[in-house]
């Protein structure tokens, strides 16, 4: 897996990062990103894709991938950046040119629709027979905000994806340019659209037929977005790229494709799919994550995910939940660990270093000259009088580096995913909620299954840990206790019986199945 | 031992071998068997419901046999079915040391081979991780044979769980027919099909229902002659007249209570709950006999028992308390899944006020008293706590420490368990004794769904109403009439399953003028009733079971849906999305409605243009 033949180096300038070590091991690049943000940039960069006809077209990790995201500025705007309409109508008591003519001026003073559009809104006027039919659309429109309690600014807020117009991307709008927000789209859901590129051609080819139809632009509620935007098609931004997927090929590829194609092939209703593809989107990513730096240490395959379905008192399937999520945590920096030493083991350099002829000074220039070379680091950033310490300091920054960037966005994804929670304690553990229990249904279940044989699948597809015969295989003796595990398991059943996702033939025997598949 | 029993130790005696203790011989039919014919005592019997069933698989007149795959919940009775067969089949006594047995049959059209798998116990012995050649090779065969023209035919009686646990140990390499019969048999099992070709039935004992399994097994204990031991062994303290065991058999032989026993056992069927045999002899059994007191916690035959009734109160054996095992120890308890079921019920757990009130005040205020002395104060066979009394008047002054409030909150608990198992139906109604349990409509369910149901007879409308109430509003997320003339097909603009769904894609009316928009009618293979909607030629149905009955019938009551039960919740908007999906609805190209509700709940509707004017 991390042989030089599967991996490929970074086709781009190194230049505005400070070093290029998380990078190298998980992408360019893995970052705190909220849920619904990944699904969209996901979205957005397939919507992107299938206008330019290469949905899913193979990709190679030295690739560029580019593509020019929507903006639907006006969109954005008169749902965002128009606080007075609704007062506008209330107070124009009825009279329609009253309304359109205070509220005209207002839009198009308050409106940044950047320098590719005019800040004329008449259009809209010729669009709707009534100033209150609009109000309705915006209301009707702002209903489906996504992530409403946010504080983000008009210019990086959304609505749920109900068709390709509103697949745009974050921006940041000042009076002079309107520039792609890196900081809300951090490239994550870019990602896993590329992972998603380099699965088997089967795979990629029943993501594109389940994908398209949503890109269509003639759908109904695309139209009703369409109806806010001057053109016949969203205005765009230019084209952008540069997001980094070192590997060839990963086991990971194939097995989120594969579940993101079962839960679309289930042909849910409107876009309900998308409530599901949030959670296992953000569980993969989280899954590449671990399993990469299981390999990167010397392993194989996915750590083990011991989870507790959370109960009202802490026993030791908690303690071995809590146990295994810290280890796979720490797994990140030990990964990092072996890159460094990696590219702190080059002969050439030992020899220079062991040298008498050179001081300290001259000594640590050449471990950064070394280093600036291999991983694009920057001078300013590590300070240090001779090789070892900067040896130290080197190491330290990365570590900081590695935390405050990947790391953290590794451990929001076990959380945003559904994944992992402190939930009545202090610590995190894996315990996954509903939402992801339902997704993994969706995604595995056609035909009702056996309960063990669903539990044997978990296991062994993504190594989750949840009842008895899993667990005596692979938690360590002191935190393995066969009654907690068939309590855990008892739990697990019930939740799934709740929401109708198993159906109990007896109390030996137990189907797992999907209420929405259409072979049930 | 037997000999020195009386007729009447000997009956308890052999009720011990299906009630909760260690030496429960019930476990296995042919221990039960060797019991009896020991004691010298006939073994609780009855014919099975699924008899019939069976039988008809085997007909010697035609000779056209089938193969049956006989499952269920462990103690469902399969291996008794599977030794009456062979006993009415070939005239033989099952040879029951063996697990399987094979038997000639001789019909009309010639002989016929029936091997009969009862016991695959001994399967768990695997040659390297696998089933050994020699069971492979008669599963083989039976594959053979349902899909062949063989003379020779096969029963295989195994648990669910057995059933998976058989196919499960199957190496890679077995004969193609195999897999495929396992393939279809799991399919059959899973989705509750009964036939897959002319020459495989299944039959799972789980779908007989529980209720009838509880009046069999009520007659078949409490009409037994052997009960007259309380007649003519009057002086043997276990058959005295305070003695808990008489006192029990008296209150459980009330046609009153019987039926309200059949009733618990209808609920675990609407919970889609099977109850099999063993464990409703176990309820039964225990219910008799249960005593907190004894060594074990069921009393026994002999001088323990003597000491164990006089020194302690009978109440403590209560038949209320033991049918819900208060009487069994915790591990005793959580090891069998008839008492994991009930607790679920929390029959008497919940407080209503009107019932609490007559508990407490009923006999010292006027207006209550005549009800109290009717339906409170008769304890013909000293069920009740004596000391309930005291404590409600130490409540009434208020003169009571932390302990005494503790043991008076469950001392009325218990009270309102023994009134929910002995009042008469009319007084279920009267006191709302389903509100003291977790289903407060369970008495509608039974009475307006089932009950009209069994009878060929429709649901009343105003029970109709209630459901469509209930789903309206969970499915819309809106405060829509409690008095609807509608159901509401909506989705959100963003998803089907939106909390807020206020954008309509149909309107069926309930009643219809040619064919009612919604119907309840009887489930096709299920004890639990089927919700049906219709929708131009479309139909789309769902399980209405007790607990799905419940969450409607709260929410049109005016729960908020999502904190009520976010399980109950999820399970309904999946339900949602099945239902759009049949009855292939979706938004509209040129217009979409949006509803909104008026402060009357009614619906009124915006519509919103797609395209430009």
């Amino acid at each position: 897996m991390i042989s030089s033949e599967n991996i490929e180096g970074y086709f781009g300038s190194k230049a505005h990062h400070d070093a290029w070590i998380s990078e190298a091991i998980w992408g360019h690049r893995l970052e705190r990103q909220s849920l619904e943000a990944i699904l969209l940039e996901f979205l957005g960069v397939a919507e992107g894709m299938y206008r330019q006809k290469s949905l899913l077209q193979h990709t190679s990790p030295g690739q560029n991938i580019q593509y020019q995201a929507n903006q639907s500025l006006q969109l954005r705007n008169l749902l965002f950046n128009n606080p007075m309409m609704e007062e506008i109508h209330r107070n124009s008591d009825g009279s329609d040119e009253e309304a359109w003519t205070k509220w005209l001026p207002e839009i198009e003073s308050s409106a940044n629709v950047g320098k590719h559009l005019h800040r004329n809104f008449e259009y809209l006027r010729k669009r709707f027979e009534r100033f209150s039919s609009l109000v309705n659309v915006v209301k009707l429109l702002r209903g489906i905000s996504m992530e409403a309690a946010s504080e983000r600014d008009w210019d990086s807020r959304f609505i749920f994806p109900i068709g390709p117009a509103a697949l745009y991307e974050p921006l940041r709008i000042t009076a002079d340019e309107v520039k792609s927000d890196r900081a809300v789209f951090t490239r994550t859901g870019e990602l896993a659209y590329l992972m998603l590129t380099r699965a088997s051609e089967q795979n990629r080819t029943r993501l594109r037929v389940a994908l398209e139809p949503t890109f269509n632009p003639d759908t109904a509620r695309n139209r009703l977005l369409l109806r806010l935007i001057s053109l016949p098609e969203p205005d765009r931004g230019d084209t952008k790229g540069g997001t980094y997927l070192p590997y060839r090929s990963h086991p990971a590829y194939d097995r989120f494709a594969n579940d993101i194609a079962s839960v679309l092939e289930l042909k849910l209703p409107e876009h309900d799919a998308y409530y599901h593809l949030q959670p296992l989107i953000a569980f993969h990513l989280y899954l590449y994550a671990i399993e990469t730096a299981n390999y990167w240490v010397g392993k194989n395959g996915i750590p083990t995910i011991v989870c507790e379905i959370v109960a009202d008192r802490p026993d030791l399937v908690r303690k071995a939940s809590v146990n295994s999520y810290s280890q796979n945590d720490a797994l990140g920096v030990r990964a990092l660990h072996v890159l460094i030493k990696q590219l702190l083991s080059d002969p050439d350099i030992e020899e220079k270093l062991q040298s008498a002829d050179l001081d300290n000074e001259a000594k640590t220039e050449v471990l950064f000259q070394h280093l600036a070379a291999k991983c694009s680091l920057k001078r300013a950033k590590v300070r240090a009088s001779n090789p070892e310490e900067f040896r130290t300091e080197f190491t330290l920054f990365s570590e900081k580096l590695y935390q405050d960037g990947t790391g953290e966005g590794v451990k929001g994804l076990a959380k945003a995913s559904g994944l992992a929670s402190p939930r009545g304690t202090t610590r995190h553990r894996y315990a996954p909620t509903d939402r992801l229990l339902q997704a993994l249904v969706l995604a595995n279940v056609k035909q009702p299954i056996e309960e063990g044989a669903f539990l044997r699948l978990l296991f062994e597809k993504y190594s989750l840990v949840i009842g008895p015969v899993e667990a005596s295989q692979v938690v360590n003796s002191y935190l393995y206790d066969d009654t907690d595990f068939k309590r855990n398991l008892e739990r697990f059943t019930q939740h799934l019986l709740g929401m109708g996702f198993a159906h109990r033939m007896s109390d030996s025997c137990t189907y797992v199945e999907n209420p929405t598949s259409p072979e049930l | 031992m037997s000999i020195q029993l009386s007729k009447g130790e000997k009956w308890v005696r052999l009720l011990r071998g299906y009630a909760p203790v260690a030496e429960n011989d019930a476990n296995r039919a042919e221990r039960v068997d060797e019991l009896a014919s020991d004691l010298g005592v006939p073994k609780i019997s009855f014919q099975h419901p699924a008899k019939e069933l069976l039988d008809a698989a085997f007909p010697t007149d035609s000779g056209v046999f089938k193969n049956v795959v006989l499952t269920g919940t462990a103690g469902d009775g399969k291996t008794a079915l599977c030794f009456d067969l062979i006993n009415d089949l070939n005239r033989t006594i099952p040879n029951k040391s063996e697990g399987v047995q094979t038997i000639t049959v001789e019909t009309s059209v010639g002989l016929r081979k029936l091997t009969v798998i009862f016991d695959v116990t001994a399967w768990r012995e695997k040659s390297n991780g696998h089933l050994s050649p020699s069971k492979i090779s008669t599963l083989t065969r039976m594959a053979e044979s349902v899909y062949g023209f063989d003379d020779e035919f096969f029963i295989l009686a195994v648990n669910d769980g057995q059933l998976h646990e058989v196919f499960r140990y199957l190496p890679r390499e077995v004969p193609e027919v195999l897999r495929q019969f396992e393939t279809e048999i799991i399919k059959l099992h899973s989705k509750g099909q009964k036939s897959f070709n002319d020459r495989l039935r299944l039959i799972n004992l789980s779908w007989v229902s529980s209720e009838e399994i509880m009046r069999l097994c009520l007659n078949a204990i409490l009409d037994r002659p052997e009960w007259k031991c309380f007649q003519e062994e009057s002086r043997n303290p276990l058959f005295s007249e305070t003695s808990s065991l008489r006192r029990n058999y008296l209150a459980m032989n009330q046609p009153t209570v019987r039926k309200r026993l059949a009733t618990i056992a209808r609920l675990a069927d609407a919970s889609d709950h099977h109850l099999p045999i063993r464990g409703i002899l176990c309820l039964i059994t225990n219910s008799l006999l249960g005593h907190p007191s004894s060594s074990d916690t069921v009393l026994k035959p002999g001088l323990e028992t003597a000491d164990v009734l006089q020194l302690n109160p009978s109440h403590l054996a209560g038949f209320h308390r033991n049918f819900f095992g208060e009487n069994l120890r915790p591990v005793n308890r959580n090891k069998r899944e008839v008492y994991r079921f009930l607790p679920k019920l929390r029959v008497g757990d919940e407080t209503t006020g009107d019932l609490d009130e007559l508990i407490v005040f009923g006999s010292r205020d006027d207006e209550l008293k005549s009800l109290y002395d009717s339906v409170i104060r008769p304890d013909p066979y000293s069920q009740r706590n004596p000391e309930l009394e005291p404590l409600v008047e130490s409540y009434i002054r208020g003169d009571m420490t932390e302990e005494d409030i503790s043991r008076f909150l469950s001392e009325v608990a218990c009270e309102r368990r023994r009134l929910f198992l002995s009042v008469s139906d009319k007084d279920m109604e009267e006191l709302k004794l389903w509100r003291t349990t977790v289903f407060h409509h369970a008495g509608e369910y039974i009475n307006q769904i089932l009950d009209n149901l069994k009878q060929d007879r429709p649901v009343p409308r105003s029970t109709i109403l209630k459901i469509v109430t209930g789903l309206n509003r969970i499915w819309t997320g809106l405060l829509l009439t409690d008095s609807p003339l509608d159901a509401y097909i909506t989705t959100g603009l963003d998803m089907t399953t939106s909390p807020i769904s206020d954008i309509l894609l149909a309107q069926i009316d309930i009643f219809g003028d040619e064919q009612p928009g919604v119907e309840i009618r009887k489930g096709s293979h299920h004890t639990i009733p089927e919700f049906l909607i219709r929708l131009k030629g479309k139909e789309s149905c769902f399980l209405l079971s007790l607990p799905r009955f419940e969450f409607l019938c709260r929410v049109a009551a005016g729960a908020m849906p999502s904190s009520f039960s976010k399980e109950c919740c999820t399970d309904f908007m999946a339900l949602k999305q099945r239902c759009l999906r049949d009855l292939q609805v979706s938004t509209g190209s040129r217009v979409i409605n949006l509803i909104e509700t008026t402060e009357q709940g009614l619906v009124q509707k915006t519509p919103i243009h797609l395209a430009d004017v």
